[in-house]
């Protein structure tokens, strides 16, 4: 559950980055959809209005050139001379009237009188054709047999030129007499429209049959914009026209998106904003349409998706920048915190063992003063009974012989009453120790010079093996003197026919992960048993009492120890063949 | 030859008794059991030798050296503190108390005879005019 909390804690801050990139790139956007939307959606109302204006202007010049030629087919001199002079070869300038004209003039290029066997009655401004037979040209063969008002037919002059005929019969009483035609160039109508060469702004005319009856460009007049789409191997599909084309055809006004050809590049579609609108002339309905290039829709939106992008990394930047100084604040923090704990556990750890060194050295104080106390009580009886019997000795006459037996028997109990007695003390003497600050090495190789006569007469062989560099600790080298003599002694006395000590110093760690200094004293003798090993540090408990033991020995070692904060550890080694005592100093 | 005169002040009666039945053949014994009276009987007794207790209910050994400094017949007399507080020397002539010489209860025969044969005032060596 640790390990896990610490985990999140740690990838908290990355995921709290992670989180702010993806939101502040959704919102950035989400800003830039938007944008777009309103930019388009705008862009596409604007055009509609502007394509609404421009269709105006050519409802206007229709209505009004249709209403002129309308007004003129009424005129009994123009059906009269269609009367008259049909079949024969007409006078120029005689019957088209120049006052009759003049209202048409400024809409149309020209007019043409032709009667109802296609024949050219009178023409202005220029009489070229009067008299001749022109019903062979399928328009006019068209406009004759439909007898009614018709434009949006293409027609290409004798110069080559595409222009529009708008025909307007002519009846009288009923009789149809022929038609009047008006020739309107198709500059005229392109324009009354947006034009900006080589701009992104542009509008077109098609015609039901998707005609260009105008364009910008001369070279698609007359041209059908699905055979261009065709040509450019671009799908109607592909160009998104033909939701637009059906709208057209409905007559309603509308607006989108699609791929067109850009005035400057004929062959290569881009993408456009378009709108579009329905024209009348006459009978006939067209499709005027407004384009812009969709790049100059989207430079507004490129830059705001720039200026999205600059604020989002900036604000991105800001918020990592600032979870890095957040991390590392936190971090230094961790650490000072840390640290602050290492010293209290430190501390603490200190105190902990100094407060048990007093302790023991309290207990030992007042064992010391108990003991002290005994010592002396026990003595003086000890002294009476020594001298008294040594007396009873020297004057006793010959008797029973048990009794200089029994007398020597207590004179060996008072010494040996006296021998615990002295070990009581110098266990209870432990209570002080004066410490010093050396290498663990120097006290031993003098506990083993103290004892090398010992060693030498049991026939025991010393091997040692001091680490090298091992750190410095506090002890009291008296004590530790002590200490090691008396493992000494017990190790001899474990080893009756010789063998082999081997004494090493080495640096170790705890379970707790503390170092220690260790000295190790081996022997080679019989091991002990599993009880004996329990009750070790039990005071008084020996297995030489028949050899003077006292069992104080490892009571006083573990005692002195304990006051220097450390611990004495016994354990049989080579499966029972020797015991190894070890003693851990704290570094 | 006169005898030697040791005094043997203990609060004990009964260790003071068992020293002197066991010095009484060797030395010309006399003992004490009260610090307090010591002055008196060395004024009276003259010993070569006073054998201490230290630790006694009326006025311990210590207190009465000092005491002793007092008379100038009394300054010079050695004296061999035997107690039941210091441990048991393997040398007993260098266990010291209070630049006194001492030795531990419970004492062999040998160690207090050897002891005080080591500690009795040198007779000085005589004059030659």
């Amino acid at each position: 559950m640790l390990i896990k909390s610490a985990f999140l804690k740690k990838i908290f801050p990355y995921a709290g980055m992670v989180i702010v990139v993806i939101v502040v790139g959704y919102f950035a956007r989400q800003n830039h959809n938007t944008f777009e939307q309103n930019v388009v959606t705008q862009t596409e109302h604007q055009l509609l209005d502007t394509v609404r204006y421009e269709g105006g202007l050519l409802n206007e010049y229709a209505f009004n050139l249709t209403q002129e030629l309308e007004l003129l087919a009424g005129e009994e001199l123009v059906q009269d001379s269609f009367s008259y002079r049909s079949g024969k070869p007409a006078q120029a300038g005689f019957l088209l009237l120049e006052d009759s004209y003049k209202d048409v003039k400024s809409l149309a290029t020209s007019l043409t009188m032709i009667d109802a066997a296609g024949r050219v009655i009178d023409e202005v401004p220029v009489a070229g054709n009067a008299g001749k037979d022109i019903s062979v040209e399928v328009d006019v063969a068209q406009g004759l047999a439909g007898q009614r008002q018709g434009a949006g037919r293409l027609v290409k002059t004798v110069s080559g030129d595409l222009v529009l005929a708008y025909d307007q019969p002519v009846f009288s009483q009923g009789k149809f007499l022929g038609l009047l035609r008006a020739v309107v160039r198709l500059e005229t109508l392109q324009a009354m429209l947006t034009r900006e060469r080589g701009g992104d702004t542009y509008s077109f005319i098609l015609d039901r049959e998707n005609r260009f009856l105008s364009y910008p460009e001369t070279h698609y007049l007359g041209e059908n914009l699905l055979a261009l789409l065709k040509d450019n191997n671009l799908s109607l599909n592909e160009s998104r026209l033909a939701p637009l084309l059906e709208k057209m055809k409905t007559g309603a006004d509308g607006y989108g998106t699609c791929l067109l050809f850009p005035l400057d590049s004929p062959h290569q579609a881009e993408a456009v904003v378009v709108a579009f609108t329905h024209v009348r002339f006459g009978a006939e309905v067209w499709s005027l349409v407004h384009v812009i290039d969709y790049d100059a829709v989207a430079k507004p939106i490129n830059t705001n998706a720039r200026d999205n992008l600059v604020f989002a990394v900036f604000v991105v930047l800001l918020l990592c920048l600032s979870g890095a100084f957040f991390l590392r604040e936190e971090r230094r923090k961790n650490l000072e915190l840390q640290r602050l704990y290492d010293n209290l556990a430190k501390n603490h750890e200190a105190l902990r063992s100094t407060q048990a060194m007093l302790i023991q050295s309290a207990k030992m104080e007042s064992v010391g003063k108990l003991a002290a106390g005994v010592a002396h009580e026990v003595k003086n009886p000890l002294a009476v009974i020594l001298l008294g019997v040594r007396y009873i000795k020297d004057h006793i006459g010959p008797g029973d012989e048990h009794v200089p037996l029994f007398l020597t028997d207590i004179e060996h109990a008072v010494e040996r009453a006296d021998t615990i007695i002295k070990g009581l003390l110098d266990f209870s003497s432990t209570s002080r120790v004066e410490m010093q600050t050396l290498n663990i090495q120097e006290v031993v190789e003098h506990s083993l010079l103290l004892t090398k006569h010992l060693l030498k007469e049991k026939g025991i062989r010393v091997t040692t093996d001091f680490g090298k560099y091992l750190p410095l600790v506090d002890v009291d080298p008296n004590k530790v003197e002590q200490v090691c003599i008396n493992l000494v002694l017990n190790a001899i006395q474990a080893m009756p026919s010789g063998g082999e000590l081997r004494v090493n110093t080495h640096r170790d760690k705890s379970d707790d992960g503390r170092g220690w200094v260790v000295v190790a004293i081996e022997d080679t003798g019989t091991g002990m048993s599993e009880r004996v090993l329990n009750e070790l540090f039990v005071p008084f408990m020996t297995t030489k009492r028949g050899a003077g033991g006292t069992g104080l020995g490892l009571s006083i070692v573990k005692n002195i120890m304990e006051l220097h904060g450390g611990r004495v550890v016994l354990k049989n080694i080579n499966e029972g063949h020797g015991v190894q005592a070890s003693l851990w100093f704290k570094i | 030859m006169e005898m030697k005169r040791i005094l043997v002040v203990d609060d004990e009666p009964a260790f003071t008794r068992a020293v002197e039945a066991n010095l009484s053949g060797l030395y010309n014994v006399r003992v004490e059991n009260h610090g307090a009276r010591v002055c008196d009987v060395v004024q009276e007794f003259h010993p070569d030798l006073i054998l201490l207790d230290i630790m006694m209910p009326d006025m311990d050994g210590c207190a009465v050296v000092q005491k002793l400094k007092e008379y100038p017949s009394a300054r010079d007399i050695p004296v061999v503190f035997i107690t039941a507080l210091v441990g048991k020397s393997k040398s007993p002539q260098k266990t010291m108390v209070n630049d006194h010489p001492g030795i531990a209860k419970p004492v062999t025969l040998e160690e207090l005879t050897n002891c005080i044969e080591a500690n009795l005032k040198q007779p000085a060596a005589p004059k030659t005019l």
